[in-house]
């Protein structure tokens, strides 16, 4: 897909692992794994807020476009 | 919600006790037609038909002036005969006994497992899908079952009665199940958009 998920990347800068993530996001585990590996067909608005939130980035550093 | 749940219980109880009932009637229906068969060599067969005349038409009596020739009028008869046991007439009555019960111990089994699921607040399932396909072809299937039923009646009644007129005959062709399955074939395409829009929905995070 031409959409790439840089959450492992802000997940680094912020030292902070995938269980924590998901429960300051109140998701469960599977679905951030999910998508982090980009194995997902989109992301709520109110996911990507939390995401930006607790990351402290914008969605751009999360979301990149490469065409295929 | 509430209301619903009570309504959704009563179904789920309802089906279960219609589930039970059914096989109880099945085995015995059974029962009864191997002993018909097996200790007599004859079948006791009845079927409705219509009077080829109406010959004592009764005057009655208007109890108000806004009502006037009120007729009572003989329309319907039932035939009975004593029709041997052959062999053919042994596998029709089988093959109906079995492919009707067949049917209906289906659709109850079927539409069970269907409220099971919406009980649990899944509905939106696969399974679900095919159950209610299964359940429409079943119930056109019941109609069809019916149409041969009364096919082989006017068999029986036009090569065993002479001067039998098949126009006499009351013909029991509803195409009511041929209605319920359509229905229930567009509903459960409508659980397939539901079931799609879901896994749609659930591959969101």
């Amino acid at each position: 897909m031409a959409i790439i998920v840089n959450l492992d990347v802000e997940m680094a800068k912020n030292k902070i692992s995938l269980k924590e993530l998901a429960e300051r996001l109140d998701i469960s585990m599977t679905n951030l794994s999910l998508l982090k590996t980009g194995k997902v067909k989109g992301v709520r608005f109110d996911t990507l807020e939390a995401l930006c939130r607790e990351l402290n980035c914008k969605p751009g550093d999360i979301l990149d476009y490469k065409a295929d | 919600m509430k209301t619903q749940s009570w309504l959704l219980a009563t179904v789920r109880v309802l089906l279960t006790i219609f589930w039970y009932f059914n096989i109880v009637l099945a085995v015995f229906a059974f029962c009864v037609l191997t002993w018909k068969i097996s200790t007599s060599d004859y079948t006791e067969f009845s079927n409705p038909v219509k009077y080829p005349l109406n010959p004592n038409t009764i005057q009655l009596k208007s109890l108000s002036p806004t009502v006037d020739n009120i007729v009572l009028q003989p329309d319907q008869a039932i035939i009975k005969m004593h029709l041997k046991n052959t062999f053919v007439r042994v596998v029709a009555a089988y093959f109906f006994f079995f492919a009707f019960e067949a049917l209906v111990m289906s659709i109850i089994y079927q539409l069970r497992k269907f409220f099971d699921t919406v009980h649990q607040h899944t509905p939106f399932v696969y399974d679900n899908i095919r159950r209610l396909k299964i359940t429409a072809i079943c119930f056109a299937s019941l109609t069809v079952l019916n149409i041969l039923l009364g096919i082989s009646s006017a068999i029986i009644l036009k090569s065993n009665v002479k001067d039998m007129n098949l126009m006499n005959m009351v013909w029991h062709d509803s195409l009511i199940g041929f209605i319920l399955g359509a229905v229930i074939y567009i509903i459960a395409d409508v659980f397939k958009q539901g079931f799609n829009l879901q896994k749609e929905n659930e591959e969101f995070v």
